[in-house]
């Protein structure tokens, strides 16, 4: 492989889009701002210049039709990658993604492919309020036909997104826009990294363990890992060992590696951005609640997600529902020296 | 524009004679729901008024690059309603088409579609760098401003002369000023607050 050098996760996506488009001519991208601005969250940066205004379209705001069209256009043999600009506008067109998208290849007794990669941007912290703020890739993975994709950082974004174009099937990439690596809005960053130059894949369902530990698994994703990272540091300090590990994917979930890492350290704390209810990090929970002949838990499991409110605009109010690097260390810390209640 | 679908079904239901107006831009008007509205507004004959603010610019997508037609305000005929085409930063004119479309929907004579072309002098958000767009492009369309143009016809009008502009900006200047002191001396709101009105 030729020299890695550091690219925001951004330029990663970028990267991974246009050396799949000039691999193959069927790939091609859609959405809204995508082609002269190269996307609000430069997701596909300078890829106008180099394969032009029919392979890099810009849509009118008509998610329902772009996205459905991605549908169309993949069954007729093509590889569509439509971008939706934020995750929070799924409501105008979620019938072409769970009615049609999702639910075709099914539906047509497995005779139908559909290798559409729908991208999103998710994620708060920066007050955009309650209608731009959200993660809600929970969602996407209740429903069925959906592969969902939620990168921590370029590396993993680069692969993840050659992986999900290569795939037959529809997949959701959320990337965080706390993490893109924009000149404009704060970001973590860890989330900028070494990216080899050449394509490469990085397979679905392969958790990541990101540092090692034996008293506490903070299993998250997405930007959280970036929170997790830093919160474990902290509690190296105070002689606790936090392994963190990043799910990558949700759909295929790697439920195995994090099987593995509680069966070592007994401790569970889920670290997620989406909100608390119903949700991944119950989904986590349940998995080792069904395990529990494979695990000894030394504490309750302890879930950090947003409560059941809409993400508030005011900072203060915000970073409050906002899991932060603090409120992990601290659900780390008071799992420490808990005693679990006993069977009679 | 829905719920303004909805605002003007409950003011005809309640016997009001209140009108609903939807504003919107001419990137928007893309979305299903402008056409899902104008045929509910049509069909119901509902006292709505949608206007559609023609900036050219939905973020950097220009309207030649997203819609099929160059007028807007044309689609009215599929939904069984007026659309009245305003001409570019004509103040005068808005208020004409608008008085008409009021009158008409007190009437029971149902929705108009009004389309006003005006300009966009600013990017779309905070951090938008405007590449896409052509330089100068601005300067050329601040000639056309509204806000002087209406005021020079006033002045010709004799309904504003030095005196009452200077107590109208007074008045303006003074009303955001306490707005920003408000703002910049009040305290952050208490975390708790956060979870406070999910539900009435
Ligand atoms: C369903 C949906 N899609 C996309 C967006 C993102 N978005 C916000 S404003 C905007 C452009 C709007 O352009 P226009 O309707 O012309 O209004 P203008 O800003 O020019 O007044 C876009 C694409 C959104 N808020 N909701
Ligand atoms: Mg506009």
């Amino acid at each position: 492989m030729t020299a890695a050098r550091k690219l925001t996760m951004a330029q990663a996506i970028a990267e991974a889009i246009g050396q799949e488009m000039e691999r193959d001519s069927t790939v091609f991208v859609m959405g809204e701002d995508i082609a002269k601005y190269g996307g609000i969250f430069g997701a596909t940066g300078g890829l106008l210049d180099r394969f032009g205004p029919e392979r890099i379209m810009d849509t009118p705001i008509s998610e329902s039709a772009f996205i459905g069209a991605a549908t169309g256009a993949a069954a007729e043999g093509m590889r569509p990658i439509a971008e939706l600009m934020f995750a929070d506008f799924f409501g105008v067109c979620m019938d072409q993604i769970y009615n049609h998208l999702a639910k075709n290849t099914y539906m047509s007794g497995g005779s139908l492919k559909l290798p559409v990669v729908l991208m999103t941007a998710i994620g708060g912290g920066y007050s955009d309020a309650a209608q731009h703020s959200q993660c809600l890739y929970g969602l996407f993975a209740h429903v069925p036909g959906l592969k969902v994709v939620v990168p921590s950082n370029a590396y993993d974004a680069k692969g993840l997104m050659i992986q999900a174009i290569r795939d037959d099937n529809p997949v959701m990439f959320f990337f965080h826009k706390g993490i893109m690596g924009l000149p404009w809005m704060a970001y973590y960053e860890g989330s900028t990294t070494e990216v080899p130059q050449d394509a490469y894949t990085i397979p679905f369902g392969q958790a990541r363990i990101v540092r090692e530990g034996s008293d506490v698994t903070i299993v998250s994703l997405s930007q959280m890992v970036q929170k997790a990272v830093l919160a474990a540091a902290q509690l190296e300090a105070d002689g606790i060992r936090a392994e963190v590990i990043d799910l990558r994917t949700l759909v295929p979930l790697d439920v195995e590696t994090v099987l593995r890492s509680v069966a070592k350290t007994g401790r569970l704390v889920i670290a997620d951005e989406d909100y608390l209810n119903f949700g991944l990090s119950g989904e986590i929970a349940a998995s080792i609640a069904e395990h529990l002949d494979r695990v000894a838990l030394k504490s309750p499991v302890r879930r950090l997600g947003v409560p059941a409110v809409p993400i508030p605009y005011s900072r203060p109010l915000e970073q409050s529902v906002i899991p932060q690097v603090q409120d992990i260390a601290g659900a780390c810390r008071s799992m420490m020296g808990v005693k679990l209640a006993r069977a009679a | 524009m829905p719920p303004a679908c909805g605002a003007a079904l409950a003011a005809k239901r309640l016997g009001k004679d209140s009108v609903a107006v939807a504003f919107f831009g001419e990137g928007a008007a893309n979305q299903g729901t402008f056409h899902e509205s104008l045929n509910l507004a049509g069909l119901w004959k509902l006292p709505v008024i949608f206007v559609c603010e023609d900036n050219k610019w939905a973020i950097s997508v220009d309207k030649d690059h997203s819609t099929a037609i160059p007028c807007v305000a044309d689609r009215a005929a599929a939904y069984a309603m007026p659309g009245i085409a305003v001409a570019r930063n004509d103040a005068l004119e808005v208020f004409k088409a608008a008085g008409e479309a009021v009158a008409r929907a007190r009437k029971g004579g149902g929705p108009t579609l009004i389309e006003v072309k005006t300009d966009r002098y600013m990017g779309h958000f905070q951090g938008d760098a405007e590449v896409y767009r052509p330089k100068g492009e601005v300067d050329q369309l601040r000639k056309d401003d509204p806000i002087p143009a209406l005021a020079g016809v006033l002045r010709a009008r004799g309904l504003l002369d030095d005196g009452k502009d200077a107590t109208m900006h007074g008045r303006v200047h003074a009303d955001v000023s306490k707005a920003f002191d408000f703002a910049r001396q009040s305290a952050y709101p208490d975390p708790r607050e956060a979870l406070e009105h999910v539900f009435a």
